[in-house]
């Protein structure tokens, strides 16, 4: 990230702005592009430097039910928040693991396949 | 950058979540889904699964089977320790489908179980029906007499219950049967009879019980037996029908010496002064005159073959 302190003032005004998320059956979510960056697939999608479409109008649409695109972008705030410079503390394991429904776990984990792809390296 | 690093590695990934997630309810997963799942992916959630569970994912995700043999080798081992050891030891290679080898193994397991069971079972039985062979029946039918006299002392006479009876028994027969009376008392002799046939009679329902021992013989050591002996030779087999073999034995053992016990005893002779006098006044008034010493205390008694109620 810190690519972005390099960045000139209308990529930092961008880098703080809101995409949308949408879902399969018409859910739209509204997370901060630092968020949507925490999936590695996202952020290429939305990047500004690629041609996709979905960075043109700062629209990602995921093939996913809404319960778990949702789902998608908890993790993806928690997982911004754990690792901004807001908190030093360690995470508890469960934390996170009771928030997912376990009817919703299965599609989830393939959500998270698709999307995470490098997502345990650093980005 | 380095921070970020360390926080990313701290917090697991979306995958790992659902992983966890999933491996904690894999008995409700009940397909994996129509699109292919990556095995390496879905893999923590298998090795977490049982083994039917396992069976039924691959039922409806076919693609799985190519990689979960090690996953059933693991189950094998796992589930059937010894019976794996055993297969193991037998030099035979790895079987080719793990899979089999788990159901085989799991068909001889529930086989094994099942004669340990059975076996089981057949041993309880026994114990059971020797147990109640063994317990008190309750039933209407006589048990069969008891044999006579002078085929040696029953078996357990000595239950309290049994000596009671014996004792009631003997008391009734003393206290209803004739009383040997001294000779001067010859009237008494004829109305005891009397009383005999009456009383005892309906008091002994059972045939084994021994009756009237209208025996009036006496022994030839007590001196008013002469009387007695000639006047009642037939008695002993006119009143007492009940217990033929038992009045078998008494004919003969009468001539030798004591057929009733009211009979024997020589030191009596001092008791007889009383019952003599109750008879005089009223025959019947000697049913109810308890005796003066129980009959297994009268001196003589013991050795004698007494006839003994059998119920």
């Amino acid at each position: 990230m810190s690519n972005d302190v390099q960045m000139n003032d209308a990529g930092a005004e961008k880098r703080d702005d809101w995409v949308k998320i949408t879902s399969s059956d018409g859910y739209s979510f509204l997370v901060k592009r630092s968020v949507a960056a925490i999936s590695g697939t996202l952020k290429n999608m939305l990047s500004e430097d690629s041609s996709f479409r979905e960075a043109i109008a700062n629209t990602c649409p995921i093939s996913e039910r809404a319960a778990v695109v949702e789902k998608v972008c908890e993790y993806m705030s928690f997982k911004a928040y754990y690792e901004g410079p807001g908190s030093k503390e360690g995470v508890d394991v469960n934390e996170f693991t009771e928030r997912i429904p376990p009817e919703v776990a299965l599609e989830l984990l393939l959500a998270a396949d698709y999307l995470e792809g490098v997502l345990d390296s650093c980005v | 950058m380095s921070e970020a690093e360390c926080q990313s590695r701290r917090l697991p990934t979306l995958v790992t979540y659902c992983q966890r997630v999933l491996s904690t309810y894999t008995d409700s997963i009940s397909s994996l889904g129509d699109d292919a799942i990556r095995y390496d992916v879905i893999k923590p959630v298998l090795e977490c699964c049982s083994a039917d569970t396992l069976l039924r994912l691959e039922q409806s995700s076919p693609y799985l089977e190519n990689d979960t043999s090690e996953i059933w080798q693991r189950l094998c081992w796992k589930t059937f320790p010894l019976l794996a050891e055993q297969y193991f030891q037998e030099g035979s290679e790895a079987p080719e489908s793990w899979r089999e080898q788990f159901f085989l193994l799991r068909e001889a397991e529930a086989e094994r179980l099942e004669l340990a069971g059975s076996r089981l079972r057949s041993q309880r039985m026994e114990a059971e029906e020797r147990k109640k062979e063994r317990e008190v029946k309750i039933t209407d039918r006589l048990p069969p007499p008891k044999r006579a006299r002078g085929w040696g002392a029953p078996s357990q006479p000595k239950t309290l219950f049994q000596k009671t009876k014996n004792e009631a028994t003997k008391f009734r027969t003393s206290v209803y049967s004739a009383r040997v009376l001294p000779p001067t008392r010859q009237r008494t002799l004829h109305s005891s009879p009397s009383i005999k046939p009456a009383v005892p009679r309906p008091s002994e329902p059972t045939k084994s019980m021994v009756t009237v021992k209208t025996v009036t013989y006496k022994r030839p050591s007590i001196p008013p037996a002469p009387l007695q002996s000639s006047g009642r030779p037939t008695t002993p087999s006119v009143l007492t029908p009940a217990t033929p073999p038992k009045l078998a034995a008494s004919p003969p053992s009468a001539r030798s010496s004591k057929p009733s016990p009211i009979v024997q005893p020589s030191s009596t002779g001092e008791q007889r002064p009383i019952k003599p006098s109750i008879n005089k006044k009223d025959p019947m008034a000697s049913l109810f005159m308890p005796k003066h010493r129980t009959l297994s205390q009268l001196p003589g008694q013991t050795g004698n073959a007494r006839i003994v109620p059998t119920r």
